[in-house]
């Protein structure tokens, strides 16, 4: 069964998405929450993963619009409500947290 | 599927205590059980019954208390991370000799082996970091 | 009782107030219920292995303690331990250095992480 990796951070201001990048294999999904949603804007996503082409990538669509970046993300982020979350919890594991 | 649901963060320094509430709601949604929610590290303060949340904001502790009342899930948070952080049942109050207890109902305090129960016996553990 | 494979993952510095011994007691806990555990060391997380001299209680004093508790399995990141000048024989105690593939090997095999 493939990994869910959580980020909850925003990408300049921790590492919580260049250790997941490192430690993630292709296949797993990442989901980005809270302040993690950063990750998927389009420039950052496109400097910073587009080079990890095997993973899938998602964003909590509950944290992309308390940000007001709905318009502003990556065309391969797929935007989820929290049923999808728990979903894909279940349809995962383990799941890895990085903050 | 039984899920086990950790929680790191406070409401003063994370949003991890309203994201994993969403979640844990959305788990109930879907059909799914709730096996234990284990707050530690900064988790432990939504348990403080002190606490007093400005007006217009959202009580994160007040929000899990009613969940948790309204669909049967156990709350708990860490004794030695509690303590540390001044959330105190009476019996850790009068043991330590401090002017009040402030344990928010229905929190409980446990040890850390609650939290390794929840992951073996869960199909899933998720923590919500700070 | 199910035993289940349950990672130990530590990312960040220590001396970060009590988080760090916070992580170590769950992981010790986790060993006497007798669960599959292992640890692993990655980005700033290698320095809470690194051996500070100090005669106080530090975390990587307490970490020495691991094979007390039959928790052998202790990987560190290998990339991560270069970038900061460090090898194994600078840790406090015997641990395995992981290849980025090991690492993804180690993180898909567990039923559980648990993060620091």
């Amino acid at each position: 069964m493939a990994t869910l990796h959580l980020i909850n951070a925003a990408p300049h201001s921790s590492s919580a998405l260049r250790q997941c990048l490192y430690a993630a294999s292709d296949g797993d999904t990442v989901l980005l929450i809270e302040n993690g949603v950063f990750c998927a804007v389009a420039p950052t996503f496109e400097q910073n993963v587009s080079k990890a082409t095997g993973l899938n990538w998602c964003a909590l669509v509950n944290d992309v619009q308390a940000r007001g970046i709905e318009t502003r993300l990556a065309p391969s982020i797929v935007l989820v409500d929290d049923h999808a979350f728990v979903d894909l919890v279940a349809s995962h594991q383990p799941i890895v947290s990085w903050s | 599927m039984k899920f086990a649901i950790a929680v790191h963060g406070d409401t003063t320094n994370s949003e991890s205590p309203h994201t994993a509430l969403r979640f844990a709601r959305a788990v109930v949604a879907n059909g799914h059980q709730i096996h234990r929610v284990f707050f530690y590290h900064a988790g432990v303060n939504l348990a403080d019954s002190l606490i007093v949340t400005p007006q217009g904001e959202p009580d994160a502790g007040d929000d899990w208390a009613r969940f948790a009342t309204e669909h049967g899930v156990e709350l708990t948070i860490c004794i030695a991370a509690a303590l540390r952080r001044g959330v105190l049942s009476d019996q850790e109050s009068q043991r330590y000799d401090r002017t009040a207890a402030n344990l928010k109902a229905p929190f409980q305090i446990v040890g850390l082996g609650q939290m390794i129960e929840a992951a073996i016996e869960a199909d899933r553990f998720v923590t919500f970091c700070a | 009782m199910t035993t289940k494979r349950i990672l130990f993952l530590v990312a960040h510095a220590p001396n970060r107030g009590a988080l760090a011994f916070e992580m170590l007691d769950a992981l010790l806990v986790a060993a006497v219920f007798e669960q599959k555990v292992s640890v692993l060391f990655t980005g700033d997380g290698v320095y809470q292995l690194l051996d500070t001299g100090q005669q106080t209680r530090d975390v990587a004093r307490s970490y020495r303690a691991l094979p007390t508790y039959d928790v052998n399995d202790v990987y560190v990141d290998k990339a991560a331990m270069r970038q900061r000048g460090l090898t194994v024989d600078a840790l406090v105690l015997p641990a395995r250095a992981l290849t980025r593939h090991g690492i993804r090997s180690l993180i898909a095999a567990q039923d559980v992480v648990v993060p620091d």
